[in-house]
């Protein structure tokens, strides 16, 4: 329980710095997508499913703010939740590298399904502008921010993962 | 947390999971599409945790940035300070001329007998507190609601120039899409010639060229050059008429030879909005006012 609830409070932090923080300190016209990085990340360390729900509550923040029809942010940022859960099985705490590969790849594929989902169904077929300008750029910017949050996230995780282990030990 | 699905475990595998959720939020989505009031409980919980928040960030920020500005130096006042009095002169002159003008305009809308056209719109200021939906959209969330009489659909202008339109509003916030969203077009039209035609949004011409692209224009007379002004037209379903869009940056004949495109320099600075005014009537309400009348 307690493990959920600091996720959330994780997850609630990381929408007010890119919504509210990122927008007024950045030189560029980019913010990163931490809500994008924190879903890859929990889904690369906990599983699919956890993926699905970090993706649902990410995708719930977005959705009510910008004025979509609720539940299509819920949808792409779960599907991509869902999808990196998958590496799961190739995670390690020691390795860095693997994960933020992971949000990376995530924040792509993320942006690839927002193009064909709200511009290539309008007609717009210029996906390399797009490309080069916007989700490049983003991914770019979400991998280091996250190289800065990601270990933090990690020792809480971490944390909590002794803990279970410690719970284990008891049945032994 | 490493998790292996035992065969034994009775927790659901994870394809049903994600059957379910993929079905949950479809069903949101037909849910809020077809009920407006679905999206409440959604805006209660956005008005009592978030907004709060954004709005103490906003704070924050806002303090900061003054306190730096406090360092700017005393040439640098000086020297604004000159600017800003050789402008406000050359305005009192224009103001003045124009005072006269619309003095004329009324004895002569009542010697045709014409309801007035041209009204001074109410409006309320309000503080930019998130900007949000990313790097694809163009939304941002300001920090007054239905409890400071903002309703869907009201125009929001900011300084001379016209912004964006509110989307949903919650008690103490409200969603604006500004006209550079992609989904957004707006009814315009060339202030000196009155021709019509439609602004849209465009993602990819503001973040490389900071401008907006503009279609349909019939000027047969070859009248309209760039550096004219563009305001919202009179025949626009949603914009109040006459509010500044920008300026045309560049014109062209289309292939068919009977209208116009080109791109158009919105007066708007979309990336540094602290301050918008909302204006407190929506275009459905104007007409129903003139109906009356």
């Amino acid at each position: 329980m307690k493990h959920r609830l600091v996720s959330l409070i994780v997850i609630f932090i990381f929408a007010l710095l890119q919504h509210c923080v990122f927008p007024v300190i950045t030189l560029i016209s980019i913010t990163p997508n931490l809500l994008m990085g924190a879903t890859a990340a929990y889904a690369i360390m906990r599983g699919p499913k956890e993926g699905i729900l970090v993706g649902l509550i990410c995708g719930l923040i977005v959705d009510v703010f910008s004025g979509n029809l609720i539940g299509t942010f819920m949808l792409i940022y779960s599907v991509t939740g869902f999808f990196m859960g998958f590496f799961n099985r190739l995670f390690f705490p020691e390795e860095v590298l693997l994960p933020l590969g992971g949000i990376a790849v995530g924040d792509i594929i993320y942006g690839i399904v927002v193009y064909l989902g709200f511009f290539f169904i309008r007609g717009n077929l210029n996906f390399g502008e797009y490309l080069l300008n916007i989700i490049l750029p983003e991914a770019l910017y979400t991998l280091v921010c996250m190289i800065l949050f990601y270990p933090l996230i990690l020792r809480i995780e971490q944390r909590f993962i002794e803990r279970d282990k410690g719970n284990a030990n008891k049945f032994a | 947390m490493i998790r292996r699905n035992n065969n034994n475990s009775k927790k659901p595998g994870n394809g049903l999971v994600f059957m379910i959720s993929v079905f949950c939020c479809i069903g949101l989505i037909i849910l809020v599409s077809a009920f407006n009031t679905a999206r409440v409980p959604f805006s209660f919980v956005a008005d009592y945790v978030f907004v709060p928040v954004q709005n103490g960030i906003n704070a924050v920020s806002t303090a900061i940035i003054d306190f730096s500005d406090n360092f700017k130096s005393k040439q640098e006042l000086l020297a604004e300070n000159e600017a800003l009095q050789e402008e406000v002169d050359e305005l009192t002159t224009q103001n003045s001329t124009l005072v006269l003008d619309t003095y004329r305009l009324s004895e002569l809308e009542e010697l045709y007998e014409l309801d007035s056209l041209y009204t001074d719109y109410e409006k309320t200021g309000a503080y930019v507190i998130s900007k949000d939906s990313g790097n694809w959209f163009s939304t941002f969330t300001i920090n007054k609601g239905s409890d400071d009489g903002i309703k869907v659909d009201m125009n929001v202008v900011s300084g001379s120039g016209l912004v964006g339109i509110v989307t949903s509003v919650g008690k103490h916030y409200a969603t604006v899409r500004s006209i550079i969203d992609d989904t957004n077009a707006v009814s315009a039209m060339i202030l000196d010639t009155s021709d019509n035609f439609i602004v849209s949004g465009s993602l990819t011409m503001m973040s490389s060229d900071k401008v907006l692209p503009f279609t349909s224009l019939q000027d047969t007379d070859d009248e309209v050059e760039a550096g004219d002004a563009v305001v919202t037209s009179y025949i626009s379903q949603k914009y109040l008429p006459g509010l500044l869009v920008g300026y045309i940056s560049e014109i062209g004949t289309d292939s068919n030879e009977i209208t116009k495109s080109g791109t158009i320099t919105p007066v708007v600075d979309f990336e540094h909005l602290q301050e918008v005014l909302v204006i407190l009537e929506t275009k459905q309400q104007a007409g129903d006012d003139e109906d009356e009348t």
